[in-house]
């Protein structure tokens, strides 16, 4: 059978670029240098641009929506795993940070890693169930073993009423079952569209708990009493995304990484190749959940103030679906490309017009349209015209014997690039 | 004796209203089936045109002295050629087949439509905002408050009964239609396999176009039946979204008698939650419910083809 590919490229061992076509047609050295040249110039970027300065402000803004998207392209472009429910972890970590910080007398820094852990145990409920290793058995003598927990909890609390967390039996209620539900839900089990409405439900359902929950401020929101500098929260910003930039890269481009994408293409070969699914999805999920928690913790801090509206809102699932679209779903550099878009056209737009959204949305669909590989993928396009001269990049006809082509927009572009 | 009875009314209450508040449902999803059944598409902006159709009503209404019901003879046509251009313009770009015809990988076939429908969700809310700004609005008339009563204690709601007959006789004329006419036939067997719906020489783009509109001409009844039933804002499409996902599930992808069964179930769902812990618990109520579903039995709980 022969299929038309368009802009299949060969893939060829002495190949070795390096970070995902961070230069364009640079060697291996080029694009060292030219990483850490960048990382030097943003160390030293507050001391040239004042420590209190609004651009110091949207760099940080950027490094913040890098991580976010750092985060869904982790489950989404290499992992295939299109959730819209990132602000479920968004939300919840936010207003974990803020609790800890309103109902505790430790510090800002202290609390923040609240923020990270609390995103990063709900992901760890949500992956429960598979855990299980299928067997059903051990979900529901699970669930039996919850329930009883709370009932014991509610015996407790007819007792000793001070030992309620929740102040309020329906809030308690609705939130313990919505825990139970969720431990006993297969989430990753799903793929697709289902996957992708199920995390927009569950985000939907938090979202409701905190809508009416007194402790956090039943819809009102709560302040966030931060003391804390901007200087110390670019650095801090700038921190987590090198460690996530480099976490990310090291996990692609090893063994792990070859895993991820060989489920992205094909699950069920995968795991007939001996792949360990349910494993590397799990860990993926509740990676990427944790740096979302880090990273929406520091950007509370920032805002000062928190409401279910603004934490569990659906915009952010826009926003990152932008930053990772225009940048290059399954690439590296792509995320941080795109969160710099972002923040140019959400605060552009935002200051001239109010309609950054509006603009962000049509601009997703036209790119998914016309460029569905993003700033990065036309990088790539060029650095390999520039290598492979002699090559016809496009309409290659590929010569494939039953045997599915994998991924020419996402998938065999990162194989050369590991 | 007294607490018997009313337990009895609690109860009968909680699944009539249930069952009319499906049949809403049904109406609100029956256009998401036929995305599905016959596109295979998940339309994530689905929602959003029910609430742009129950602002054009509205727009019509302060516009025009008439009757609330004339304004549907303008807007479902003119909801069908929104339907039919969309598709035409954009949804056949990103189908499955189209993104084979580009040679790109099946993940990415799957991903292309919800990301560009989501897109369109945000754009849709977002236009929404700027045209008619935020504040609630809804279809005004002079039925909300008469309701039809059994007994003393047992009664429904004039309109919801009205939009159950509504949602039921458009299920049939629907399904009447797709068996019956030489279109229908042709959108059954697009829908069956267009490659060879296609080699009969049947235009597909053309046939999943008037699918398309015939989904959004559904929406607008159904947002006509949202603007009449409760205040609307232009961020109110999502949450219509997810209900009518979760009907189209729970009633079997893409089949429009599931529709008016799943409806139903979810509807008795929610408001059974809803007599027994208290208002708030209708909607989370409804969520884990369609997240059973979802985890449980994917493949929903009528699973059958479409309108066979």
């Amino acid at each position: 059978m022969i299929t038309r590919i368009r802009n299949i490229l060969p893939i060829t061992l002495e190949e070795k670029p390096g970070a995902a076509g961070a230069g364009i047609g640079l060697g291996r050295y080029a694009k060292i240098a030219l990483i850490i040249g960048l990382l030097v110039a943003l160390i030293a970027a507050p001391a040239a641009i004042g420590t209190r300065s609004y651009a110091l402000h949207i760099l940080m803004s950027i490094f913040l929506f890098a991580i976010l998207g750092h985060a869904w392209n982790l489950i989404a472009g290499f992992a295939g795993m299109l959730s819209f429910g990132q602000q479920a972890f968004i939300g919840l970590s936010g207003f974990a940070q803020a609790l800890v910080i309103y109902y505790t007398p430790v510090s800002v820094w202290t609390a923040w890693p609240v923020s990270g852990i609390a995103a990063l145990a709900f992901a760890w409920l949500l992956c429960l169930p598979i855990k299980a290793r299928g067997s059903r058995r051990r979900v529901v003598v699970g669930v039996i073993l919850a329930v009883l927990a709370w009932i014991g909890y509610e015996g407790l609390i007819n007792i000793f009423p001070g030992a309620d967390l929740f102040q309020g039996a329906y809030v308690r209620r609705e939130s313990l079952l919505l825990l139970i539900f969720l431990g006993a839900l297969p989430l990753l089990k799903l793929r697709g569209a289902y996957f992708a409405i199920a995390t927009w439900l569950i985000a939907e359902a938090v979202s409701t708990v905190f809508n009416g929950w007194s402790v956090s401020g039943a819809g009102g929101g709560m302040q966030i009493k931060s003391e804390v500098t901007q200087l110390q929260l670019y650095y801090v910003a700038l921190a987590l995304l090198t460690s996530t930039t480099a976490v990310i890269w090291m996990w692609v481009h090893s063994y792990q990484g070859l895993a991820l994408t060989a489920i992205r293409d094909d699950e069920d070969a995968a795991q007939s190749s001996g792949v360990d699914v349910d494993r590397v999805k799990m860990l993926v999920f509740i990676y990427s959940a944790a740096i979302t928690g880090l990273a929406s913790g520091l950007y509370f801090m920032d805002v000062v103030i928190i409401t279910p509206p603004s934490a569990f809102t659906i915009s952010w699932a826009a926003y990152i679906v932008f930053i990772v679209v225009a940048g290059g779903m399954g690439t590296i550099a792509g995320p941080l490309v795109g969160a710099v878009l972002f923040i140019v056209i959400e605060r552009l737009l935002g200051a001239a017009a109010g309609q950054g959204l509006l603009v962000l949305g049509i601009l997703s669909i036209v790119l998914m349209l016309f460029l569905p590989r993003g700033v990065m993928g036309i990088l790539s396009d060029i650095s390999h015209r520039c290598r492979h001269r002699h090559l016809p990049l496009a309409d290659t006809p590929v010569l494939s014997f039953g045997v599915e082509l994998s991924a020419p927009e996402l998938g065999s572009r990162n194989l050369t690039e590991i | 004796m007294i607490d018997v009875y009313w337990t009895f009314i609690d109860f009968a209450n909680g699944i009539l209203s249930g069952t009319m508040l499906g049949g809403s449902y049904a109406l609100i999803s029956i256009g998401l089936a036929l995305n599905f059944g016959v596109m295979r598409l998940v339309n994530l902006s689905h929602g959003d045109w029910l609430i742009l159709a129950a602002y054009f009503c509205v727009a019509l209404l302060t516009a025009l002295p008439i009757s609330p019901f004339a304004t549907l003879v303008v807007v479902v046509p003119v909801m069908f050629g929104i339907g039919y251009a969309l598709q035409r313009g954009l949804l056949n770009h990103i189908s499955i087949q189209a993104t084979e015809r580009k040679g790109m990988s099946p993940v990415f076939a799957i991903m292309l439509p919800l990301l560009v429908t989501f897109g369109l969700s945000i754009v849709v809310g977002q236009g929404m905002l700027i045209v008619f700004s935020a504040d609630a609005v809804t279809i005004k008339n002079d039925l909300s408050f008469s309701a039809i009563r059994f007994t003393e204690d047992l009664s429904i709601s004039m309109l919801r009964f009205g939009f159950f007959i509504v949602a039921a006789v458009l299920i049939g004329c629907l399904a009447a239609w797709m068996r019956l006419t030489h279109v229908g036939r042709a959108i059954r067997a697009a829908a069956d396999d267009p490659e060879v719906a296609a080699l009969m020489g049947m235009q597909t783009p053309h046939i999943y176009a008037v699918a398309s509109g015939l989904s959004l001409a559904s929406g607008a009844v159904a947002g006509f039946m949202i603007g009449m039933l409760r205040s609307f804002q232009p961020y109110d499409g999502p949450p219509f979204l997810l209900t009518a996902f979760g009907v189209v599930i729970i009633g079997g992808l893409g089949s429009l008698g599931g529709c008016l069964a799943g409806g139903i179930i979810l509807g008795i769902v929610q408001v059974l939650a809803g007599t027994y812990f208290g208002a708030a618990a209708q909607q989370m109520g409804g969520y884990l419910f369609i997240l059973v579903v979802l985890a449980v039995r994917p493949q929903g709980l009528f699973a059958r083809r479409m309108a066979s």
